[in-house]
């Protein structure tokens, strides 16, 4: 294992292409990447679990010949054509982001990620074509050979995140590469791709995906329900989804407190700015809420020693603080600890209203009846998709200040062109319009008739 | 399958995932707590969303 | 190994301007179609064609952007960062065409419709005009090494960006139209048949012109690129280009529109391989040859294994693919798409 921060100390690399010097709109350059993530990644939860949910409807179409399964799985299929369309174009932009915001970045360490993306562009290959397949070829192919063809579509999901989620977790863990005289040198890309970092975060992404992907398609008939449209059609269509989701809420605790403990370990600093914890301790406390101020979290509630529990499993363990390093290489505390304790609640929130509709049915084979339980699902799908954004929130921006954790700043990854904030409102405007336009569309499938399909 | 084997199937797998991944560190426990973890909810889909279960008809207004 | 890395990049390049190119085609017949009345057939007719393909033939995009950046990394951070202006408009055109293409599909009123066909049609002829031009700006040595060093504008704007931009404009109207009129073939509708020949005709003696008059700006412009286009590799290609275009118009004259897809193709082709032949031994023009530009041998070593490991999957889902497009496996009910909004 090399030491990473001595390896900075020793040799910062300029990279490929020098130093930008002072980008004065390089808050304007980390807000456009950071919208247009925000914009895709809803749609990459739809891309890795979506898929999954329309064949196990078609599989319960093919096993029972019940014509409802067949509706909704064809239903189901439509939008997810059209998440996975609106993807399409909002990760090219993520590819495009590369080049016109951080080419010092791509210049200097392209060589060393670039393999994750190249297999990733081949999943995306696949499932573009294998999508296409099945959602034209819905009676136009042999009813088992249409479900063979959905098969790659969740595979491709599976491979195509696991390798994107390999180059977030080279920034956070980079391996795979020396730096010498400020060259980065004997690269070694298979090692950067599986580095430690890529087990936990695919996981907790996966799970996430299908819980995001998951609540929000229960909370759809969730409404319907509330609404009184109680048929077999929606039946059907709020078991599935909310199924899935719910088994998914209380496995992600779990995976979550992998993930947190890894961070621990490997990133303190991050873990630290979690809590904004300025200070090394033993035992060290959990703030719930609270402003960080002046070296310590105000107004918050305390517990005593969780922090510790949670990073350490010890209730005596001891956490390392932000002042472990110097104050120009901690990362903003506030915004990482309000998304991280977002993340962290509704995601408890999420597996108590699972917990209560799994033990329903456990003890009564019925869904819940109380109304409150239905409009908590209508809530829980906006809210696991809050969940989802601060997550990645906690963990990108509790990486600054660096884009490749302890060895390039941001600042020297950025580009040097002028103009920045003018890309950044024709931007956010565009993905406004296209919010809209989707949300709209969406809704208007959703009231025509399943018949129509 | 029957609905019992399966219940018990996915109850096992969801405890022994979670024994596996909190009080352990390792890779190994790791990849075998998360493959329970996984198998639990792919069971728990088939165990719940069982089509017996889903043709039930809602009897309260 | 850093050729065999350019050969793929610009296999996949050629493959997007094939099929991503006649896509971004269609949206222009789209925007020239007429009124909401007259337009319907033929907008009906790309509606139903670019369906099934589309996103796959986009994602050829993305595969020459990855091996990009990971084969030539200097290269690419200096090409993007110099040439910021163009691609953020084809970024932006991408965004806009995918998603008003995806969307229109739902569109429930004429009205609706008509705006997101406005939006993919405007989007479709862009797109491709500034890629063209920002490829035009790397071939005529625009592209300084280094941080965003080269000039925003006029890295784009010469004759020579300018013209490879209306070339891809006009190129891909010319395939998508060759490629409608097998469709509508295959369709049973004599009447688009004869309308996307006509277009396809028109299209390829207008994009057979352009390259006429792109050889001459690039012979008083950059006369190095000129001199490679002349001599060796560079010459074989164009000829083979200008042949394959003749043929294809012989081909089209005479109705066959199977085989024309093909010569198109070739034509096109032709160009592509061409210009890397003239410009070599450089990536960046006078800036950067291929070799100082080339990633480790580890890194290449490893794109070409997961390349090739990956071409074993991928080359026959595509197979699959365009096999059940073309037997019109895949096809949907023609309608024309003002269909639906009819009283």
């Amino acid at each position: 294992m090399i030491d990473l921060g001595l390896l900075a100390q020793v040799a910062p690399p300029s990279g490929g292409l020098g130093d930008p010097g002072p980008q004065p709109d390089l808050l304007d350059a980390r807000q456009m990447q950071a919208m247009s993530f925000m914009f895709h990644i809803p749609l990459v939860c739809f891309g890795i679990s979506f898929p999954a949910m329309v064949l196990f409807l078609e599989g319960l179409w093919l096993r029972t010949g019940d014509p409802v399964y067949k509706r909704l799985a064809k239903r189901w299929s439509k939008v997810m054509l059209i998440m996975f369309a609106v993807g399409v174009v909002t990760g090219t932009v993520l590819s495009f982001e590369f080049g016109l915001l951080w080419p010092n970045f791509t210049a200097t360490f392209g060589e060393v990620f670039g393999l994750g993306f190249a297999l990733e562009g081949f999943s995306f290959f696949i499932e573009a074509i294998f999508i296409a397949i099945y959602v034209y070829g819905w009676d136009r192919i042999r009813p088992r050979l249409h479900f063979l063809c959905g098969i790659p579509v969740v595979i491709t999901g599976i491979t195509g995140s696991l390798m994107v989620i390999g180059v977030n977790g080279w920034m956070n863990n980079p391996t795979g590469f020396d730096v010498h005289g400020g060259k980065v040198t004997n690269v070694r890309p298979w090692e950067a791709l599986f580095n430690d970092y890529l087990a936990h975060e695919l996981v907790h992404m996966y799970v996430a995906g299908y819980l995001v992907a998951g609540f929000i398609v229960a909370g759809v008939y969730a409404r319907a329900w509330l609404k009184g449209r109680r048929d077999r059609y929606h039946r059907v269509g709020l078991v599935v989804s909310l199924t899935i989701a719910c088994l998914a809420a209380p496995v992600q605790l779990v995976v979550g407190d992998w993930a947190a403990r890894t961070v621990a370990d490997r990133q303190p600093v991050k873990l630290a700015a979690f809590e904004g914890l300025a200070n090394t301790e033993k035992g060290a406390e959990f703030t719930i809420g609270g402003i960080y101020e002046d070296g310590a979290l105000e107004y918050g509630i305390s517990i005593p020693k969780l922090l510790s529990v949670l990073a350490d499993h010890d209730p005596n363990g001891v956490v390392k603080g932000l002042n472990t390093v110097p104050k120009e290489d901690q990362p903003p505390v506030n915004p990482v600890h309000l998304s991280f304790q977002v993340m962290v609640f509704i995601g408890t929130g999420l597996a108590a209203l699972a917990a209560l509709y799994l033990l329903t049915w456990w003890r009564k084979r019925r869904l819940p009846q109380s109304k409150w339980f239905y409009r908590g699902v209508v809530a829980a799908g906006p809210l696991a998709l809050v969940a989802l954004i601060a997550g990645w929130v906690t963990t990108e921006v509790g990486r600054q200040p660096w884009v490749v954790y302890d060895v390039m700043r941001t600042s020297q990854a950025v580009t040097a062109a002028d103009g920045l904030e003018i890309g950044y409102v024709f931007l956010a405007v565009l993905y406004a319009s296209l919010a809209v336009a989707v949300f709209w569309l969406l809704r208007r499938l959703s009231r025509q008739p399943a018949e129509a399909d | 399958m029957t609905i019992k084997r399966l219940l018990v199937a996915t109850l096992l797998t969801g405890f022994l995932g979670v024994a596996l991944m909190i009080p352990f560190e390792g890779p190994l426990t790791r990849s075998l707590g998360t493959t329970c973890l996984i198998a639990f909810c792919v069971l728990g889909a088939f165990l719940i969303a069982s089509p017996g279960y889903l043709a039930e008809e809602e009897d309260d207004p | 190994m850093a050729e065999v890395c350019l050969g793929l990049m610009i296999a996949g390049l050629t493959a997007y301007g094939l099929l991503a190119g006649a896509d971004f085609g269609a949206g222009f017949w789209d925007l020239t179609a007429g009124g909401a009345r007259r337009g319907g057939r033929v907008r009906g007719m790309v509606k139903r064609s670019m369906g099934p393909v589309w996103e796959a033939n986009h994602v050829w995009l993305i595969f020459v952007l990855v091996i990009f950046w990971t084969a030539f990394p200097v290269a690419f951070g200096s090409a993007m960062s110099t040439l910021y202006v163009p691609l953020f408009g084809a970024m932006v055109g991408i965004v806009l065409r995918g998603a008003a293409f995806a969307l229109r599909g739902q569109a429930a009123t004429m009205g609706e419709a008509r705006g997101l066909g406005a939006v993919f049609a405007l989007s479709s002829v862009l797109t491709p005009f500034f890629m063209g031009a920002a490829l035009g700006g790397v071939a005529a040595g625009e592209v300084p090494v280094g941080n965003a060093q080269g000039d925003p504008w006029s890295s784009w704007t010469s004759p020579i960006s300018l013209l490879v931009g209306v070339l891809a404009v006009a190129t891909g109207a010319y395939l998508s139209a060759v490629f409608l009129a097998g469709d509508s073939e295959r369709a049973g509708l004599p009447d688009l048949v004869a309308a996307f020949r006509a277009r396809a005709l028109g299209a390829a003696v207008v994009t057979g012109l352009l390259a006429a008059a792109g050889l001459a700006v690039v012979s008083s412009d950059a006369p190095d690129l000129f001199d490679g286009l002349t001599s060796g590799g560079g010459l074989v290609c164009v000829i083979v280009s200008g042949v394959a275009g003749a043929a294809t118009l012989a081909l089209l004259w005479t109705g066959r529109f199977f085989l024309a897809r093909f010569g198109g193709a070739l034509a096109v082709a032709g160009v592509t391989v061409g210009w890397v032949f003239a410009q070599s031994p450089y990536l960046l023009p006078g800036e950067l040859t291929l070799d100082q530009a080339a990633a480790g041998d580890a890194t290449l070593t490893a794109t070409l294994v997961s390349v090739a490991l990956g071409l074993v999957v991928l080359l026959p889902s595509l197979w699959l693919l365009y096999s059940l497009v073309l037997r019109g496996r895949l096809d949907q009910a023609y309608e024309p798409l003002d269909q639906r909004f009819r009283p």
